[in-house]
Order: structure tokens, then sequence, then C-alpha cells
């Protein structure tokens, strides 16, 4: 699992996880979150990247650690990829406004918003967001946005009406959370999984051999 | 104002942050090696380096406070950080040539 500590993902600083690895944050989601570790509770960075690594163990408990494991021989595995956009999506990026009366500076980071947008796969279950950008000046107030995410969705379910609930989910989430101009929400499927059930079915094996 | 009372405004500032409807946590202040004045002296911060969670800088009369915020998702985001950018601003004497920097950083969207 060494290939996915940040240091190795392009364009990722390890000071966007506070020094932490996503391996870290594995072992810590592992261990249940205990004892408190204070410096990767304090850390935005890691508390995005660790709701978004939740909802993933969510959809299948060994489904890391599965995927981890198997050494990818061209490509990384869907998982891999993933786990490498939750680490940069987890970035705080730009400072996106908050208007008030006063002459101060009130914001949102970006970092806090791709977690919200990431957070809407929730609503559409067996399917992943694998990463999110948001395109257009959003330090701008009432600049047009328009949100791309990358998603991977289970097989045997309509794409279309994935893709129609995931941009439902994430629209709703924008709306109510922010104050960003939302002029298109593109989603992009950019892969089709099996379920482990129905892998192990397909290949005659059984759960845990199912890879 | 002298360094105890900004230190005793940074501690006021953060028990009317945490007591705002919606703010679930405050994050360490990133760029904590030029701050002045601390309060949460409690150790959530960044590995060996802890951060405040509030802090007042000073200059003269004019003050500026800054503030990185956890907020629930049970609440509107937007709504919660001008809530808490209201209770900063509440929290400091009237008259007192203020300067706030409020950052929303994370959505517990467990919460």
């Amino acid at each position: 699992m060494n290939d996915s500590a940040p240091a190795s993902i392009p364009g990722f600083d390890p000071a966007d996880l506070d020094g932490h690895t996503m391996d870290e944050l594995i072992d810590y989601l592992d261990a249940g979150r205990t004892p408190v570790d204070p410096s990767i509770e304090g850390s935005p960075g890691c508390r995005i990247a660790l709701d978004a690594l939740t909802r993933l163990r969510d959809l299948g408990p060994a489904l890391l650690d599965e995927d981890v494991q198997a050494e990818p021989p061209a490509d990384e595995g869907w998982v891999r990829q993933i786990m490498t956009n939750i680490a940069l999506d987890a970035r705080a990026g730009r400072r996106i406004p908050v208007v008030v009366a006063e002459p101060d500076d009130v914001a949102m980071t970006e970092g806090a918003v791709r977690g919200l947008v990431r957070a809407a796969e929730a609503e559409v279950p067996g399917v992943l967001i694998g990463r999110c950008r948001l395109d257009g000046d959003v330090t701008t107030p009432g600049a047009p946005i328009r949100v791309e995410v990358e998603a991977s969705v289970p097989y045997g379910e309509p794409i279309a009406a994935l893709a129609t609930r995931l941009r439902a989910a994430v629209g709703a989430t924008l709306e109510r959370h922010t104050e960003l101009v939302v002029t298109a929400i593109d989603v992009v499927v950019h892969d089709v999984r099996l379920l482990a059930a129905e892998t192990a079915a397909e290949t005659g094996e059984g759960k845990e051999e199912g890879r | 104002m002298s360094e105890k009372q900004a230190e005793e405004l940074a501690a006021a500032i953060e028990a009317a942050l945490l007591g705002t409807p919606g703010v679930a946590a405050l994050f360490p202040v990133a760029g904590s090696l030029t701050l002045l004045v601390e309060a949460g002296a409690q150790a959530i911060g960044v590995r060996d380096e802890p951060g405040p969670r509030v802090v007042v800088r000073t200059d003269g009369d004019a003050v500026e406070v800054e503030a990185a915020l956890g907020v629930s998702a049970g609440h509107a985001a937007a709504e919660t950080v001008r809530r808490a950018h209201a209770a900063i601003r509440a929290a400091l004497p009237a008259a007192t040539p203020v300067r706030a920097i409020v950052t929303l950083v994370h959505v517990d969207v467990a919460g």
C-alpha cells in the first residue's frame, strides 16, 4: 500500500494532510479511530479524507484491503484511484467567499465544498465519486461555476438513472450549503464495477478468494 | 489591548463560537508561528506544532480575529459561517476597529 502515500501522488503536497498519509488514515479507521489522534482529528484535510474513506469502507468492509493488497499490473485498481483522488480533493484549495455586510474575510475552503460534493454519493447507494472539480472563479461571488464529478457505479443498474440521481444530490447539497451559482453539474461515469458477491459468483470462488 | 485582555477576548470568542448553532469544532488556525495570542491550550493541533483555535492579533486599538470552523451538515453551512462571524463581532467591544477572518474548513456530514 505504499503507493498510496500522498508523497507519491502527482500534485499532492504532504502538508495537505498535515503530514499524514492515506495509509495512516486507513490504519486509523481500522482501529476505530481510537485512541483518538489529535493531529488527525485536528486536521481539516484528514477529516475530509476520513469522511470519504469511511463511506468507501462502508460499501464493503473488505473492499479497501482486497484492492490494496492486490498488486495491480498495468493500471491502478479503482479503489486506489479513488483514494488518490480523495487525497487530492482534501486539499484546502481556493477560498470561496461567504458574503457579509462587514469588510471581513469570511469564506469556506474549496476542500470543504469538495467534501460536501463527495458526500452526496451517499444518496445514491453503490456510487462512488472519484474526483470532483469546481470549474470557474469560485473566489468571486456570483460567478458561474460548473461542477464535474467522476463516478464509479455498480454493475447492473441503469447508468443514466444513477447519474441523474447523483447530479440531483450534488445540486441539492450545494444549494443548501453554499452560495455558489452552479450552472451545470457534469457526471462522468468512468468505471462500472461488479459488486463483491457478483464477482465471486462469476468466478465460482468464495468471497475471500473473489479477486 | 494588553496581552491578557487579548487572551481573555480569544477565550470569550472561542466560547461564543462553540455555542453557535451548527458549529461542530474549531480547528487550529494556519500559520501559527506568526500568531501573537492563542486561546484553547488543548493540543489538538498539527503534530508537534499545535496551533491555536482562535487567534487575536492586536495593533494598537485595532484587533484582528481569525478562526477556522468545522460545522455540522445538519445546518446550512454558509448560514452557520455567517452566524459564527456575527458571534465574533458580537463578542468584541462596539467601538473596536476589527477585522475578522473566518474560514469554514470542514463539514461534518455525519453530524
